[in-house]
């Protein structure tokens, strides 16, 4: 029998408001074809940011939409998925009741994935349904994407992540806050324009967008525009809409009630309900940039994640994945006025060292990820206070969003950074123990090396070129070249081996090079 | 403005560079040290080694590098006993001019305790009562009493922790004997200072340098305290020091470091430093020793400031030396400055309302001010969970001028201005004094709506009146806002004051009034019309 030509990919979308999927095949050229997209309202959203928790009703009705949806990817004969839930399951407090029983009754393994999770599956899907679109080459662009539940919006320049966050500024969480009866519909649109204008000022704050000239808008509200308003763009391709345009369009139903919207558009009742705070939320956000027009794209997170699960992609995605997580980092640090030069040198020596050690720690090109971001950003701590200032590193690597990364990783590096200097990984730390095993375990390796290479960036080797490692039997010997006496950096050292001599069980020292005649 | 302060002491070398901010307050760029141990040799031999020259030169150099790219304008650097003492010490002095440019000063003990008590005047409150200052160094001790405004008795003497070790250890670690007559020389040696020091009557012991800021967080450890904040946590008695001098000599040095988590270098050296200090705190008749966690060099720093601009010499717990450490703070972290102002004015005027209920007084009504201008910070770090953010940026940010409990109160307040109230069940806030919960809860339901009623939400507040009818609070907000929601914001305002109702039994109840009109010239005074 001839082996299949194509693979099947499906991804599933566990939202606010809806239950959605994807089934696509992925041809021998790589490019990958949508055959289908399949949708079920099922109202987790007002659940969760009403309550706090999934109703018996909510979950019954979204195991049911499961059900018929693994039905529909067994006829396609899917070969491989992904299943995630955003903020609705996230926020709940019985989110693991609801995924064991999705798994029980359909099978379907679902991930409950984190804000920068869904920014970087939103980004990868807009970027490829973007590309080749001019507005993107140069300037500063602010991808926006209002959620149920949350918006993420993303700072990038010439297409490459500068800044992004999640926050808590959702359609429904809106739409629920302002429903109080005893009010006009007016006095609710101002309530609601005002409650969006004191989100904004502090999203402001952690994004600064004002010299985006380029403003591009995801999700469902924005395409229902894009779907409506007259001479606009065909299914997929991205289409793009003046500012005035947008605004007089959001202004018409924003005046409109929900029941008028219901009529006017044949809208159901919810996607009605979550069209004003939607729309008005993209618009002042919009406002707040210089750009001229929307560029409303398609691309849902499915599209991410079909990108993703793509085999040949991957590899590819990584790179620029990981040239785009640095350049995060980078960020990351000058927010926190760090020593640039310091910080690259440190990488480098890290990355020399790792290179070479990688018969010893066995680790992957992942874990030098880790490696790398905890080496650019271990000293930020400083900003706070020079005193324990690695334990503040910890708190803000820990506590940050960086693009590209999930809490998970994140809190790996951030033990990383936290002991490039004084203790060492022990019981009594709790952030360290909170780690599971094999995480522990990279972090010492890592830290050993982070520790070494910190402390080689002094002194006279700090003009070093080409530091070379060698073996010679227990011991490990770096060699210098163009260095005179290394005594004061032997000292140095000598009083940071100690995790790496634990880790590795090898001595470390450190040689000039005989000089050539 | 940036300047590097370099104290080529006889155990280590230390470079600290600052931005300076104002005429005596500064931020720490960075700081490095290497423990040279100059002295090591030097004060047995009299004469300082080749080596130790050589790596102590390099160090210079790397110290000046570092300083170059720090931008810094001027270097102060000083050298005490080891170099001050040695028979070629001048050798040093001169290589180190002609070869990493650097001029050091050598400075006499006197002249060392001068400095050191400039740096504690401008961190603690030294006030009228005289206090011992005890700054344990390689090749020195400086004893000096002082208060807040002069130095009456200053003396140096040569017990310093390498002199002693070099001169009396014959075993690692120190046998039983080693450990007597090392404190009986000392005892021996103070003989003569105490009986000045005496007349005196200090009423405190505060001790300086690296071995007393190791001891403070060996001393920490001990007692299970990670972050946590009491009143008593820069404070060590004797007995503790006595029970850390025991543990760390039943180990010889190596292990002691690596059980410790001490420097190498130090690890040899505390144990000698510490039978140094107990011998002090036993002729003075102290129990506690307050450790303070400045240096000679911080001492040079502002003795530059104070030379370059003339100035008194302990501002002390001045509202200007705290309130501008508050305002360095917010600005590092890029505060909302409008906002914050315009909070801590409504946040003051409701305080001062509200007196007879909560009680407080003058210094907590600062504290309030400080925390409205700190509240948002917060957000520099990120946007959910900020107040945990500002909480934790109080907590260790370097905030000058406030004593522990302070700080702790400041960093509950801007961590409670939103979400969750103050309760027992946060174990940080249970931990504070039960003045500390009261002071945090009266001013938390303040602030809760001071920031409410400026959540845009009233853009242009120009006061606030209060007032009292038995279980009815008014709050009559004078508004410019001159828009037709202003009843809408009026129910939003009352969510923030749940807390306060909460609190003091009170129902809270909220009105809106224009400002009365104005004579012209004279800023908005109503004329008794309600």
């Amino acid at each position: 029998m001839p082996a299949p030509v194509t693979t099947i990919l499906s991804a599933i979308d566990i939202g606010s408001s809806a239950i959605r999927m994807d089934i696509a095949e992925v041809r021998p050229d790589g490019s990958i074809h949508l055959l289908d997209s399949l949708k079920k309202g099922v109202q987790l959203g007002k659940d969760a940011f009403t309550q706090g928790w999934l109703s018996e009703e909510s979950i019954r009705a979204a195991c049911a939409a499961l059900r018929d949806f693994k039905k529909v990817m067994d006829s396609y004969g899917v070969a491989r998925y992904r299943a995630v839930a955003t903020s609705a399951v996230r926020e709940s407090t019985n989110s693991d009741t609801f995924l064991d029983r999705v798994l029980m009754s359909t099978g379907l393994d679902v991930e409950v994935i984190d804000g920068p999770e869904e920014n970087r599956l939103t980004y990868i899907a807009v970027l490829e349904s973007l590309r080749g679109m001019p507005e993107l080459e140069n300037a500063q662009a602010l991808l926006v994407e209002i959620g149920g539940g949350s918006t993420d919006v993303t700072l990038l320049r010439a297409g490459e992540p500068l800044q992004s966050g999640t926050f808590p500024l959702g359609s429904i969480r809106l739409r629920e806050a302002m429903n109080h009866a005893s009010r006009t519909h007016e006095q609710q649109i101002r309530l609601l324009k005002r409650q969006i204008g004191n989100l904004l000022t502090n999203i402001k704050r952690s994004i600064p967008m004002k010299d985006a000239s380029c403003y591009i808008a995801v999700g469902g509200e924005v395409r229902f525009v894009g779907k409506v308003l007259p001479g606009t763009a065909r299914d997929g391709a991205p289409c793009v809409v003046s500012r005035d345009a947008f605004a007089e369009f959001a202004d018409s139903v924003a005046r409109l009630t929900v029941e008028a919207l219901v009529q006017k558009y044949s809208l159901s009742y919810l996607d009605a309900e979550t069209l004003t705070p939607a729309l008005l939320a993209v618009l002042q956000l919009l406002k707040e940039t210089q750009s001229p027009n929307v560029i409303i794209s398609g691309a849902s997170i499915r599209a991410g994640m079909l990108q993703d699960l793509a085999p040949e992609e991957k590899g590819k995605r990584r790179k620029q994945l990981t040239k785009q997580i640095l350049s995060a980092a980078r960020s990351l640090g000058r927010k926190y006025q760090y020593d640039e030069n310091h910080a690259e040198r440190v990488r480098e020596l890290a990355e020399v060292l790792f290179d070479e050690l990688k018969a010893e720690h066995g680790l992957d090109e992942t874990d030098r990820l880790y490696l790398q971001v905890a080496a650019l950003l271990h000293d930020i701590g400083l900003f706070i206070n020079p005193r324990s200032h690695h334990k503040h590193s910890y708190y803000l690597v820990s506590t940050s969003d960086l693009f590209g990364l999930r809490r998970r990783e994140l809190e790996i590096i951030a033990n990383v950074a936290r002991y490039h200097r004084r203790a060492l990984p022990q019981r009594g730390h709790t952030a360290y123990m909170s780690l599971d095993r094999d995480e522990r375990v990279v972090v010492s390796k890592l830290a050993a090396i982070l520790r070494v290479a910190n402390t080689l960036d002094k002194g006279q080797l700090q003009k070093a070129t080409d530091l070379k490692l060698s073996r010679e039997g227990d011991q490990l010997v770096l060699v210098a070249q163009n260095v005179s006496d290394l005594t004061m950096e032997r000292v140095a050292l000598a009083g940071r081996c100690d995790l790496f001599n634990e880790v590795f069980g090898k001595k470390l020292t450190l040689r000039e090079a005989a000089k050539t005649a | 403005m940036r300047v590097a302060a370099i104290d080529l002491g006889s155990n280590s070398f230390h470079m600290l560079v600052v931005e300076v901010l104002g005429p005596s307050s500064f931020e720490i760029v960075v700081q490095d040290k290497m423990m040279i141990q100059l002295g090591k040799g030097a004060l047995v031999t009299g004469r300082l080694d080749a080596k130790a020259m050589d790596t102590g030169l390099r160090c210079l150099d790397e110290f000046r590098r570092m300083a170059l790219a720090r931008r810094v304008e001027r270097t102060l650097a000083v050298a005490t006993s080891a170099i001050r003492e040695a028979e070629n010490g001048e050798e040093f002095l001169r290589r180190a001019r002609e070869e990493s440019g650097i001029a050091v000063r050598v400075i006499s003990g006197r002249e060392e305790a001068r400095l050191i008590h400039l740096a504690v005047g401008r961190r603690e409150d030294l006030g009228t009562e005289k206090a011992l200052l005890v700054d344990i160094g390689g090749g020195s001790v400086e004893l000096t009493i002082g208060d807040a405004s002069q130095i009456y008795y200053s003396a140096s003497a040569k017990l310093g922790f390498l002199r002693l070790q070099g001169r009396f250890a014959s075993s690692d670690p120190l046998s039983k004997r080693d450990v007597r007559i090392i404190s009986a020389f000392v005892r021996d040696s103070l003989r003569s200072p105490f009986a000045h020091i005496e007349k005196f009557l200090p009423r405190r012991v505060i001790g300086t340098s690296g071995s007393v800021t190791t001891l403070l967080r060996l001393a920490q450890q001990r007692r299970g305290q990670v972050e946590k904040s009491s009143v008593k946590s820069a404070q060590v008695s004797r007995e503790e020091i006595r029970g850390i001098l025991a543990d760390l000599l039943k180990l010889p040095s190596i292990e002691r470091a690596a059980r410790f988590d001490l420097d190498p270098l130090r690890a040899e050296y505390l144990p000698t430093a510490l039978l140094c200090l107990d011998a002090i705190l036993g002729g003075s008749g102290a129990t506690m020793l307050t450790v303070c966690p400045v240096a000679l060099r911080e001492g040079l720093i502002y003795d530059f400031l104070a030379r370059t601009k003339p100035l008194p010499l302990a501002p002390r717990r001045d509202g200007d030396l705290r309130l501008r450490a508050v305002i360095d703070l917010a600005g590092r972290c890029d505060y909302p400055i409008d906002h914050s102002h315009q909070v801590a004015r409504i946040a003051g005027q409701i305080f001062r309302q509200t007196k007879e209920m909560h009680g407080l007084d003058e210094n907590e009504e600062r504290l309030l001010e400080y925390a409205s201008i700190l509240h948002d910070i917060g957000y520099h770090i990120g946007y959910s969970k900020h107040h945990k953010h500002a909480y934790y940026l109080v907590m260790n940010c370097d905030l000058r001028g406030f004593s522990p409990e302070e700080r702790a109160i400041l960093a509950h307040l801007v961590r409670y201005h939103r979400r969750s109230t103050p309760r027992n069940s946060h174990a940080s806030f249970a931990a504070l004094s039960p003045w500390g919960r009261k002071v945090v809860k009266a001013l938390a339901a303040i602030l809760r709506i001071a920031d409410g009623l400026d959540r845009s939400h009233f853009s242009e507040v120009e006061e606030i009146r209060c007032a009292r009818s038995r279980k009815r609070f008014r709050f009559q907000v004078i508004t410019g806002n001159t828009s037709p929601d202003v009843q809408v914001d009026l129910w939003a305002a009352q969510k923030h004051a749940r807390y306060f109702e909460k609190l003091f039994g009170v129902e809270a109840v909220f009105s809106a009034r224009k400002p009365a009109r104005r004579k012209t010239g004279e800023p908005g005074s109503p004329q008794g019309r309600g």
